[in-house]
């Protein structure tokens, strides 16, 4: 018995890191996955990795800044396992080109690609989502931030305000879809991923990051992706509009 | 209100000023004595904000500015600085806060409709932080931004709004830590304020079951109940705050409000 038996989930950026740990673990709690991702390689290898466990799997190329390309790859993934139950909108344009910037000297055209690699298109796949969701009475979104956001670190504007609008979509969409049975809430992850092990590097972080009393960054498979279980899965039916910080502690008493 | 000079001899941009909260607070700065440059993309409300304040013997400047049009923003600034010297501080208060722009449930919401409210909100006001921090620098400085207890919440139907208004809190925080070195702090302010947008809000129906309740069962006044938190947070006393969120909404966030 999974958790997520008989329920279809739908992972933005699945090909990697977060995405791809999280979309394993569904698939090993009994959810046929629909794995998004713009890379075709990563993407490939993340969907064998979950068949050769036994588990359901479609990978679909999508590159949530081709606003156009969202709706129709999810819809796709839809045809294929007949619903969506679950949307995790994970895809963020996480270059360093786009994702850093200082106040002084952050670009409009910075902002506007975080925004619409993140929120906005979201915010277009949980529309996308919703006829399934409804139709079902029942349904799972779960929005991936940032304590780059809630806390606004320096050096990462654009980034932090793309989180943070996110963060707030989250929380509007909760009350609004509550009488559909759709819970939607936020994780913020600290984990160690190629992405991150990339930004901390580069040096531009500083010491912003915080020091996690669990003394280490999370494991995406182990320490990140059940959070996102749990919300995904029947136990979480009464939670929605929060954050969950899955950060080893990183924010306590700042996270929220 | 007796004004007691908490701003004496400071320069102030206050962006979307023609009316409501912007108004409200060109006018409590210029009585606290502050030189306050007024930018509105309005121009008859403009003009009329620029005369009730100079007829009650401040100094005050008008100049039409729409923040949307993004290349407006810092010939606008300069434009103040030349006029009064310098900026030292800058409210940004401008928002397009028509309901048809504000409001949107996430099912139905557009992009165009995120993009409009993105641009006119942290987009446009990064952009006059950006073009005022020249000046800013100089002998220390004050940026408020207007967030939103519809963000701060998330209410129902305000979708574009609320993300839009949550956005700018993450700007002011980011902007704090970076700014602090140059004795500029960094705040946000979300007010709740009887204004001829907040009725048009109230009367759209579209709050309804969402509004937050004061304690004191009123909407704050903008002038006399909202405006004295911007004069505080723009002052000296405020030196030693930056990055935090204010909610001027009569206790109606107590317990959510940060």
């Amino acid at each position: 018995m999974g958790l997520l038996d008989g329920k279809v989930a739908l992972v933005t950026g699945a090909g990697r890191g977060i995405g791809r740990a999280t979309a394993r673990l569904f698939a090993r709690e009994g959810a046929a996955v629909a794995l998004l991702s713009r890379s075709p390689a990563p993407l490939d290898e993340a969907v064998n990795l979950i068949k050769a466990e036994g588990g359901r799997a479609v990978g679909i190329q999508c590159d949530v800044l081709q606003l156009d390309a969202v709706g129709p790859a999810i819809n796709k993934a839809a045809e294929a396992f007949g619903t969506i139950d679950i949307l995790v909108n994970n895809a963020h344009d996480m270059s360093m080109a786009q994702k850093v910037g200082q106040v002084a000297t952050a670009t409009v055209a910075q902002l506007e690609n975080q925004f619409r690699s993140g929120p906005i298109a979201s915010v277009v796949a949980l529309q996308t989502c919703l006829p399934y969701m409804k139709r079902a009475g029942w349904g799972r979104v779960i929005n991936v931030a940032s304590g780059v956001g809630v806390r606004g670190i320096a050096n990462f504007l654009p980034y932090a305000m793309a989180k943070e609008a996110l963060r707030s979509a989250t929380r509007v969409a909760a009350r609004e879809l509550a009488p559909f049975g759709v819970t939607v809430n936020a994780v913020c992850p600290a984990a160690d991923t190629e992405t991150s092990r990339e930004t901390i590097a580069s040096g531009v972080l500083g010491n912003a990051a915080g020091a996690s009393p669990a003394r280490r960054m999370g494991q995406p498979d182990e320490d990140i992706a059940p959070i996102l279980l749990f919300l995904a899965g029947p136990e979480s039916h009464y939670i929605t509009g929060y954050t969950y910080m899955a950060d080893g502690g990183s924010n306590i008493d700042a996270a929220r | 209100m007796p004004a007691s000079g908490k701003l004496q001899g400071k320069v102030a941009v206050v962006t979307g000023a023609g009316q409501g909260m912007g108004r409200a607070i060109a006018r409590r700065f210029a009585a606290e004595g502050a030189a306050v440059a007024l930018l509105s993309r309005s121009p008859a409300p403009l003009a009329e904000a620029v005369s009730l304040i100079e007829s009650d013997g401040g100094k005050a400047i008008g100049i039409r500015c729409d923040v949307s049009e993004l290349d407006t923003i810092k010939p606008a600034i300069d434009e103040a600085a030349v006029r009064f010297g310098t900026v030292d501080i800058l409210v940004n208060n401008a928002h397009d806060t028509s309901q048809a722009a504000m409001t949107g449930g996430v099912e139905k919401l557009t992009i165009a409709q995120m993009e409009a409210q993105f641009r006119c909100g942290p987009i446009a006001s990064m952009l006059a932080m950006q073009a005022a921090l020249p000046y800013l620098k100089r002998r220390g400085g004050r940026v408020i931004n207007l967030g939103s207890g519809v963000g701060v919440h998330g209410l129902a139907r305000f979708t574009p709004y609320a993300m839009a208004k949550e956005a700018n809190r993450a700007l002011t925080r980011v902007a704090a830590r970076e700014w602090a070195e140059f004795g500029i702090t960094v705040n946000t302010i979300c007010p709740v304020a009887d204004t001829p947008g907040a009725r048009a809000t109230l009367e759209s129906g579209v709050l309804d079951e969402n509004l937050a309740p004061s304690p004191f069962g009123r909407m704050g006044d903008a002038e006399t109940d909202v405006a004295p938190l911007f004069v505080f947070i723009a002052s000296d006393d405020a030196r030693y705050m930056t990055g935090y969120t204010f909610m001027a909404d009569g206790g109606g966030s107590i317990d959510t409000g940060r």
